[in-house]
C-alpha cells in the first residue's frame, strides 16, 4: 500500500447504524480532500444495513463526487452481503437516488 | 374501570383475514384510553403479531392493567413463555417464568446496534444452524423495519417487537408494530407526496425504492438522513421467494408475496400506526 493511501479498518461484525455511516464517511472525506487514497477494511464484517451503507457510500460520492470515489476508494471484504450492500448503494446513487439532506430543494 | 377481552383463534393468515381481530381492533380504544383490565380467557391460539399487539397495550396503561390469563394451558404457557406477563400487572408473575428458550416480546424505544443479531441468533440456534448468510441477511431487514419504526412513526411507545421461529414448519415471524402517526400521516410531510389519497396508496407507495417521509433537505425523529430503502428490501426480499410481508396502517392493510400483485383489504376501523407482520422462509441447517 502506498503511503498516500489510508486504510480504515472496520471490527464491528455489523455496521447497522446511519450514525456510523455518516461518522466514517465524515473521516473518508477528509482523506480524499487531503489528497490521500482510501482503503476501507470491512473483512471483519458480517453484514452492512442499507442504511448504514448509503450514509456511507452516498455522502462520500456526494462531497467528492464519482471520479475521485471510483478511482481512490477501494474496499476489501469478505462477506458477499457487506459487498452486496455496498454495491448497491454506489449503483442507487448513480441512478439518482440520495439522502433526504441531498435531495432537490435541500438547502 | 375499562376492560378490554381479547378472544379467539388464531391462524395468522393476513391475506385470509383468519386473525384476533380482537387483539388489532383493541389497539384504538387502548390508544385513546388505556384499559384497566385485559382479559385474555378466551384466547386460544395466538401468534406474534397478537403478541405484539397485546405488549403495545400493556405499554400504553403503563404495565399498570392487570391481566387476565388464558384458560387453556397451552396458551396461558404461550402467553407467559413470551414475556407477557412484564407488560401488565399480574398476580401470577411471581409463580411462572418464561422459558429461556423463548424470545421474550420487546419494547424498543431507541435503536439498539445489537438487538437483530441478538433475537436473530436465537432464531439460528432454534433451527440448529441456518443457511450461510441468511441470518445476517434476517438481521439486517429486522435493523431496518425497526428503524423505521422509531425514526418515523412519533409512536408513544416506541415500537414493540415479537417473534416467535417454526422450525417444523421452516419458518419464522416477527412483528414490529409502533402506535403513530401511520404510514400515510408520515408521507404526507413530504411535499412530494402530499397527493396521497388512502392508506392503501400510502403502503404501496412506502415499499417502493427512495420513498420517504422526510422532505428534502430534512432530518428524521433520529436526527439522521433517511433514503427510503428499508420497506423496499423488505418487499424485494419477499416476494423474490424469501418470504411475506404485510403491512397494515391506518385503513388497509397489504401483503407483499412471491408471485402475485400485492393483496390489498380495508382495516375497518383503522390501524391507529404501522404493523409489519413478516414470514420468513427458512431452510433449515447450514
Amino acid at each position: 500500500m502506498s503511503a498516500a493511501t489510508k486504510q480504515f479498518r472496520e471490527t464491528e461484525a455489523a455496521l447497522n447504524t446511519v450514525a456510523a455511516g455518516l461518522s466514517l464517511a465524515a473521516m473518508v472525506i477528509n482523506e480524499l480532500k487531503a489528497g490521500s487514497s482510501v482503503q476501507l477494511d470491512f473483512v471483519a464484517v458480517e453484514r452492512m444495513t442499507p442504511s448504514f451503507a448509503n450514509a456511507l457510500v452516498m455522502t462520500i460520492l456526494d462531497a467528492v463526487g464519482v471520479e475521485v470515489f471510483r478511482t481512490r476508494v477501494s474496499i476489501a471484504f469478505s462477506s458477499t452481503l457487506v459487498q452486496e450492500a455496498w454495491m448497491k448503494a454506489v449503483e442507487r446513487y448513480e441512478r439518482g437516488i440520495r439522502l433526504s439532506t441531498q435531495r432537490p430543494g435541500a438547502a | 374501570m375499562s376492560r378490554v377481552r381479547i378472544w379467539g383463534t388464531d391462524a395468522g393468515d393476513f391475506v385470509g383475514g383468519r386473525l384476533i381481530w380482537s387483539a388489532l381492533k383493541a389497539l384504538a380504544p387502548a390508544k385513546a384510553q388505556p384499559p384497566t383490565e385485559v382479559d385474555l380467557s378466551d384466547l386460544a391460539l395466538v401468534r406474534p403479531y397478537a403478541i405484539a399487539a397485546l405488549a403495545a397495550i400493556g405499554c400504553l396503561s403503563r404495565r399498570k392493567a392487570r391481566i387476565v390469563l388464558p384458560l387453556t394451558h397451552d396458551s396461558r404457557d404461550y402467553v407467559v413463555r413470551n414475556g407477557l406477563l412484564e407488560f401488565f400487572d399480574s398476580t401470577d408473575a411471581g409463580k411462572l417464568s418464561p422459558s429461556p428458550r423463548a424470545i421474550p416480546v420487546r419494547q424498543l424505544e431507541r435503536v439498539s446496534a445489537t438487538f437483530a443479531d441478538e433475537i436473530t441468533r436465537v432464531w439460528e440456534s432454534e433451527f440448529g444452524g441456518m443457511p450461510g448468510g441468511l441470518r445476517p441477511r434476517l438481521a439486517d431487514h429486522l435493523d431496518e423495519i425497526v428503524r423505521n419504526a422509531l425514526s418515523h412513526a412519533r409512536s408513544p411507545i416506541g415500537c414493540v417487537v415479537a417473534a416467535q421461529a417454526y422450525p417444523s414448519r421452516s419458518l419464522i415471524e416477527i412483528a414490529v408494530l409502533d402506535l403513530g402517526q401511520t404510514i400515510r400521516g408520515h408521507l404526507a410531510q413530504n411535499p412530494l407526496h402530499a397527493s396521497i389519497k388512502n392508506d392503501r396508496d400510502a403502503i404501496i407507495l412506502a415499499t417502493g425504492e427512495g420513498v420517504t417521509g422526510t422532505r428534502a433537505g430534512a432530518l428524521n425523529e433520529l436526527g439522521e438522513p433517511n433514503s427510503g430503502i428499508g420497506l423496499f428490501e423488505l418487499r424485494h426480499y419477499c416476494e423474490s421467494g424469501g418470504g411475506e410481508v404485510t403491512i397494515a396502517s391506518g385503513d388497509a392493510m397489504v401483503t407483499f408475496l412471491e408471485g402475485k400483485a400485492p393483496v390489498a383489504s380495508d382495516f375497518l376501523g383503522g390501524f391507529p400506526g404501522c404493523l409489519v407482520a413478516i414470514r420468513f422462509f427458512v431452510e433449515s441447517g447450514p
